[in-house]
């Protein structure tokens, strides 16, 4: 390769690098130093007080409550989605007149911004004025407040995110269904097997690395959760609180800028070691002997 | 050892596209029958139809005498090979071939009893624990093949199981498949548009074309006695030569633009067709038809020389020695022997 070739591989590369060290790269490594000052959101002066920040955060039993809440988030919410949009695909997995046209609807939520869907739900399990609750009056059964009641809230997050990613879930198993090549399920007949061996032995593990990829997908973002709340719930409320929401409420409410940082440092090395462990078992579940 | 009987059996697609129009076909117990024709002539739906793996639209199917025509594949009894071999990609070999077993129950102790068994007469014994992904081609379909074998069916069906083999391989699983099969006995259906894989295997050869069948006889019976045109063209390599011309007189045959006649004994017709297999045209000094080689191929054991003629092109086999023949004028004899009368209508053979 030539200086030149060489010159010609840096202006190809150059400005999504620099883009890439100006936007992630040097927040990543400031938010570091922030998390051992003492910063706070207004005012300039900050001195170093090393490990302190992570200390107060360790203790602190709200930080402990948040990554619970949000553990059970994700394995509540991802779960429903994964069997959920599984089942779907199996539903949907044959044609038939206007599936085309189904499938397009389906996906609708998935599309939606969930500030949107956050106004949408919102009008929809109103606990006053909501149509859910007219409708479940009308049939005589209780009205609970949705989403103002300490019981029913964080269900009912649960229950929104289940709606709006389910699609996802469902086209990512029809992709993976429609992978089988049609031959494996004559010779499966050939082969005296019953549909449910078919579905236990062919469909599940030929479909399963891909639905693991899935899973990690919506767990990583679903560990992030953020938007959802902040359109229902609101921030301000520690029965919803998720590791993103009490983010948001110590630096942008409390101006704590320094444990903020120190939160999100701890969320990140979250999110990293949770998608290491899933790879590495997707990895293993691909050369296991079967 | 079970005999299969089709009855009028035929498959019109929803498109409206006939691709099985109505064929009668007994199949004796332990017998090898090969279905051949080119693509697209119905012989793969046919076995498709027997395995149950398609539903007829008209006619019946039985094995063993009882009746199947409904029936889906798992209530058939029947092993079957496909094409592009069809293991299932998660298991191992051992796990493929023993599928079948675990899905009727088969205790795990005579599982691998079997599986060992039949594993050890494939030469499969090594490979046992390989993924097919690790496999050749050859490998993955004995394996297929064991996995048909291993639970003793009623019929094996088999569709192009060596069409992606090369040709060494293709021999060599052609002579293991007699031999399994004649060891057994298991009446078996193959699908093939190959012919000389279809005179190698079969018991009976069953030639298809459009949906229908054009004649099932013994592969030397169909070499020799073709009941059409098409079967006499599709089977040999190379095919038959045709000559068409008119009778002139009770005995003449007189080739178009030939200046030759021929003693033939066709009666009732005017225009007919001479059908003849190259290995029956000679070269000869007396020979009647002069021409020009104007290709000669190397087929091995002998040579095909290609020559033009006043009747058109003409084919001779030749012995492998006489070679540089190419842009001679020679002189073709035909062998009454080998002389074949078609109709020029419609290409039935004459009597």
């Amino acid at each position: 390769m030539g200086p030149r070739d060489r010159k010609l591989q840096f202006a190809f590369v150059g400005p999504a690098l620099a883009l890439l060290v100006l936007f992630n790269v040097f927040p990543l490594l400031f938010n570091i130093a922030l998390s051992f000052t003492n910063a706070e959101l207004v005012g300039s002066e900050r001195e170093f007080v090393g490990g302190a920040n992570y200390s107060r955060v360790f203790t602190d039993p709200r930080f402990a409550d948040a990554i619970r809440r949000t553990a059970s988030f994700v394995f509540l919410a991802v779960g429903i989605e994964l069997c959920l949009g599984f089942s779907l695909a199996l539903a949907l997995r044959r044609e038939f007149r206007g599936k085309a046209a189904l499938l397009t609807t389906l996906l609708v939520p998935m599309m939606l911004s969930p500030a949107v869907i956050g106004l949408f739900w919102n009008l929809i399990l109103n606990g006053n004025y909501g149509v859910l609750n007219q409708m479940l009056e009308s049939v005589g059964l209780p009205t609970p407040q949705w989403l103002t009641s300490r019981d029913w809230k964080f269900t009912s997050i649960v229950l929104i995110d289940v709606w709006m990613w389910t699609p996802f879930m469902m086209l990512i198993s029809l992709a993976g269904l429609s992978s089988i090549p049609g031959s494996l399920y004559e010779a499966a007949q050939i082969d005296r097997a019953g549909t449910w061996t078919i579905f236990r032995r062919i469909t599940l593990p030929l479909c399963a690395p891909l639905l693991g990829l899935a899973v990690l997908l919506r767990a990583t973002d679903a560990l992030k959760q953020f938007d959802l709340i902040m359109a229902t719930t609101g921030p301000n409320d520690t029965s919803t609180e998720t590791l993103s929401t009490l983010l948001y409420q110590v630096v942008f409410r409390d101006g704590r800028l320094a444990i903020g940082s120190a939160y999100a440092c701890l969320v990140l090395v979250l999110v990293i070691a949770v998608a290491t462990a899933f790879t590495r078992y997707l990895e293993a579940m691909n050369r296991r002997p079967a | 050892m079970s005999h299969v009987d089709l009855c009028g059996l035929s498959k019109r697609y929803p498109d409206g596209n006939l691709a099985v129009d109505g064929i009668d076909l007994s199949i004796a117990a332990g017998e090898f029958v090969v279905l051949l024709g080119p693509s697209g002539c119905g012989k793969t739906t046919t076995l498709r139809m027997i395995a149950g793996l398609e539903l007829p639209t008209g006619g019946s199917i039985s094995i063993a005498g009882r009746e199947v025509t409904a029936l889906g594949p798992r209530e058939r009894d029947v092993g079957f090979v496909f094409q592009f071999y069809a293991l299932y990609p998660h298991f191992t070999v051992a796990q493929n071939i023993a599928f079948p077993l675990e899905c009727v129950g088969t205790a795990a102790s005579e599982r691998d009893a079997r599986v060992q068994h039949v594993a050890q007469r494939l030469g499969l014994l090594p490979l046992l624990r390989h993924r097919p992904r690790q496999l050749s081609g050859g490998d993955q379909q004995r394996v297929a093949l064991a996995r048909a074998m291993v639970r003793k069916p009623a019929v094996y069906l088999m569709d192009e199981p060596l069409g992606t083999l090369d040709g060494a391989r293709r021999l060599e699983m052609c002579e293991f498949l007699r031999e399994q099969q004649l060891a057994h006995g298991i009446t078996t259906v193959y699908v093939t548009h190959d012919q000389e894989e279809a005179m190698r295997l079969a018991d009976r050869v069953v030639v298809m074309a459009a949906g229908k069948i054009l004649q099932a006889a013994a592969p030397l019976e169909v070499y020799d006695q073709p009941a059409n045109r098409f079967v006499a063209h599709f089977v040999g390599s190379p095919g038959m030569n045709f000559i068409p011309g008119v009778m002139v007189g009770v005995d003449r045959f007189r080739p178009a633009g030939g200046a030759i006649e021929i003693f033939a004994q066709v009666r009732d017709v005017r225009e007919c067709v001479l059908g003849i297999r190259p290995e029956f045209v000679r070269l000869s000094a007396s020979g009647a038809l002069p021409g020009r080689v104007v290709a000669d191929e190397d087929l091995g054991a002998s040579r095909a020389l290609h020559v033009d003629t006043a009747c058109g092109r003409v084919i001779a086999r030749v012995g492998s020695g006489e070679s540089g023949l190419r842009g001679a004028s020679v002189r073709l004899d035909f062998d009454a022997r080998g002389m074949r009368w078609f109709s020029a209508s419609d290409g039935a053979r004459l009597p």
